[in-house]
């Protein structure tokens, strides 16, 4: 049950820095120059070639093992994988930068899984349909569908002045179809009880029917946001905003969008690929463009350049339009909190987004993951109920911390559970937990 | 940076009697030309005629907000106009314009210029506060309308 980690990079680091404190890790790393920082982590370092099938031996990888290959070369990444794989049936988790190996090696592509690569991760990609669904919901900071779409989780920052404020979750009466999952305030992320009271700034998170989200959004969050999606403006035109702009255009004919990109090139190939975006050629930081282009009517507005620097400074342009969302990439994990402070609606990192997603899946043993949130910090997960389960009430289960049972599923019925409700043998429960409590929620049912 | 700052009740009109984009355009600059004291017409009419040009800022739902940027003025200046009848624009929805906000700032201020027409768009694509603009009687209700919507809007913002 070992973590091996193919790669030394910034991403490696991130990885060996969530997995070492779970897990045995091992990290493989092919350039000495970048052993040292791996020094204050409980990791064992093994300098060579990930990629060389007697480094893999010598290591005595096994079947029950993860291998994970995050350096910063794709090639690199890929090989290591068919490596890994001829040395023992490990498990292998592969990293990619590129759109064709991702789609060569996915097995998504309604192909057989490719033999030596049991999951792909392309961090854009993934960054990308997260800002998308992001993008969709009006006001929301984080959004998830659950169920096929018959429960949702959305996520959202109280503004002050809210309706939200001055009262305890239980005499706030929210719609009985929702149940409030968490909420992130500064570094602390908790699961609210009835006597909890939200302050300006916090996240909460909400799960629950579509028809009860839409309620609560029309009662607590309207005045806050424009009340309709209709403009979105992506400055920057790379991999992740062309995804955007891809994913906005299938799933909502209606939104006009704009891309804008500095690169001429990039803008043809964009136009050429995308059906009715406007792929404008230009600086998204130059106030004339924005002015001409009528950017100042958007409804969100995304920064994915591929500074972050840049992306801060067409944000807080944007913020200085007041245009009701701005979203940002923030390349480096470290503005990811600082971007937020300056009041950016949402900042995401890319690495992050995907390795926290890995980890939480490495952890997972009877329970199946459905969606992770606030960069890692909380947890939706699904369990089945066993037969030999005796039927609770849920105000008599054994108090969960910082968990909760947000949605029921019974003989093909999905319903949000209220206290006086019960659980019973063979239900289906899509419980939402933050990561610490993951692993302990699975032990009651 | 608030709109009632820079639109006065002398530089409102809501029974502009008009028939042309053109003399839509003009008659929101004479507003400015009376109430701004030094300022000239014709680089002002030229600087809002050239944005114009570039793409229309005729923004749907029957508003325009002609704008310009001129050393003419020294400080932004707003100021906003009813048709009685509604005026073909060359608008983004091709439908006819009849509320009209004309927004003129210096050259050196692109980032107050900038916000303020933000504002003024983002306060127009809301349907009741259109409703109300085509109601309203004075230019006193007009600034009050402003006023509450702009509170609303955007004085909860962090």
């Amino acid at each position: 049950m070992r973590a091996i980690i193919a790669g030394s990079g910034d991403i490696a680091y991130q990885f060996a820095g969530e997995l070492a404190e779970r897990r045995d890790t091992v990290v493989i790393a092919e350039n000495p120059g970048e052993v040292s920082r791996f020094d204050k982590l409980d990791v064992q370092m093994i300098i060579g070639s990930s990629a060389d099938a007697e480094v893999l031996r010598g290591l005595d990888i096994c079947e029950q093992d993860d291998f994970i290959a995050c350096s910063d070369s794709d090639e690199r990444n890929i090989i290591a994988c068919l490596s890994a794989k001829q040395v023992c049936g490990v498990h292998t988790i592969c990293f990619v930068t590129k759109e064709e190996y991702y789609r060569s090696f996915s097995p998504d592509a309604g192909r057989e899984p490719t033999s030596f690569i049991d999951r792909i991760i392309w961090p854009q990609k993934m960054l990308a349909e997260e800002i998308a669904r992001i993008v969709l919901v009006p006001g929301a900071i984080d959004v998830e569908i659950l169920e096929g779409g018959r429960i949702w989780l959305q996520e959202y920052r109280i503004q002050p002045g809210s309706p939200l404020l001055g009262k305890t979750l239980q005499q706030l009466d929210l719609h009985p179809g929702l149940l409030a999952v968490a909420r992130a305030r500064d570094q602390e992320f908790s699961v609210p009880r009835g006597n909890t009271m939200f302050e300006p700034g916090d996240k909460v998170t909400f799960m629950g029917t579509r028809r009860a989200l839409r309620s609560l959004e029309r009662h607590f969050f309207r005045r806050s946001v424009a009340d309709k999606v209709t403009n979105v403006t992506i400055i920057g035109g790379g991999n992740v905003g062309g995804i955007i702009a891809q994913i906005l255009e299938e799933e909502a004919e209606k939104i006009h969008i704009k891309i804008i990109e500095q690169d001429l090139e990039r803008c043809e190939t964009l136009a050429a690929n995308l059906k009715s975006a406007l792929v404008l050629h230009g600086d998204g930081s130059d106030l004339e463009l924005l002015d001409v282009e009528q950017i100042y009517l958007s409804s969100v507005l995304v920064a994915v350049t591929s500074h972050d620097e840049k992306d801060l400074l067409c944000s807080l342009l944007g913020l200085e339009m007041e245009i009701p969302k701005v979203i940002t990439r923030a390349t480096n994990p470290a503005n990811v909190h600082l971007f937020e402070s300056l009041g950016i609606s949402v900042a995401l990192n890319p690495a992050l987004t995907a390795i926290k997603t890995v980890v939480a899946f490495l952890q997972e043993t009877s329970a199946k993951l459905l969606a992770v949130t606030e960069q890692g910090k909380g947890n939706v997960i699904e369990i089945e109920v066993s037969a030999d389960f005796t039927t609770t009430q849920i105000s008599d289960l054994p108090e969960m911390e910082d968990a909760i049972v947000a949605a029921i599923v019974r003989k093909g019925k999905t319903f949000v559970p209220r206290g006086q409700d019960t659980i019973e043998p063979n239900d289906r429960l899509l419980i939402f937990a933050t990561q610490d409590a993951t692993e302990t929620v699975e032990q009651y049912f | 940076m608030r709109l009632t700052d820079i639109l006065t009740v002398d530089r409102i009109n809501l029974d502009l009697d008009v028939q042309t984009k053109d003399e839509v355009i003009e008659s929101l600059v004479d507003l400015v030309v009376e109430t701004v004291k030094g300022t000239n017409r014709d680089a002002i009419l030229k600087a809002v005629r050239a944005r114009e040009q570039l793409m229309s800022t005729g923004v749907g739902n029957s508003v325009a907000i002609p704008h310009g940027k001129t050393n003419a003025v020294k400080s932004l200046v707003a100021a906003f106009g009813r048709c009685s009848v509604p005026v073909e624009y060359n608008a983004l929805d091709d439908q006819p314009v009849s509320l009209v906000f004309l927004l003129v700032g210096p050259e050196d201020a692109a980032g107050p210029h900038i916000k303020a027409l933000s504002r003024i768009s983002r306060l127009l694509s809301y349907g009741e506060f259109r409703s109300l603009l085509s109601s309203v009687t004075t230019p006193e209700e007009v600034l009050a309308a402003i006023a509450a919507e702009e509170k609303h809007h955007f004085e909860l913002k962090t």
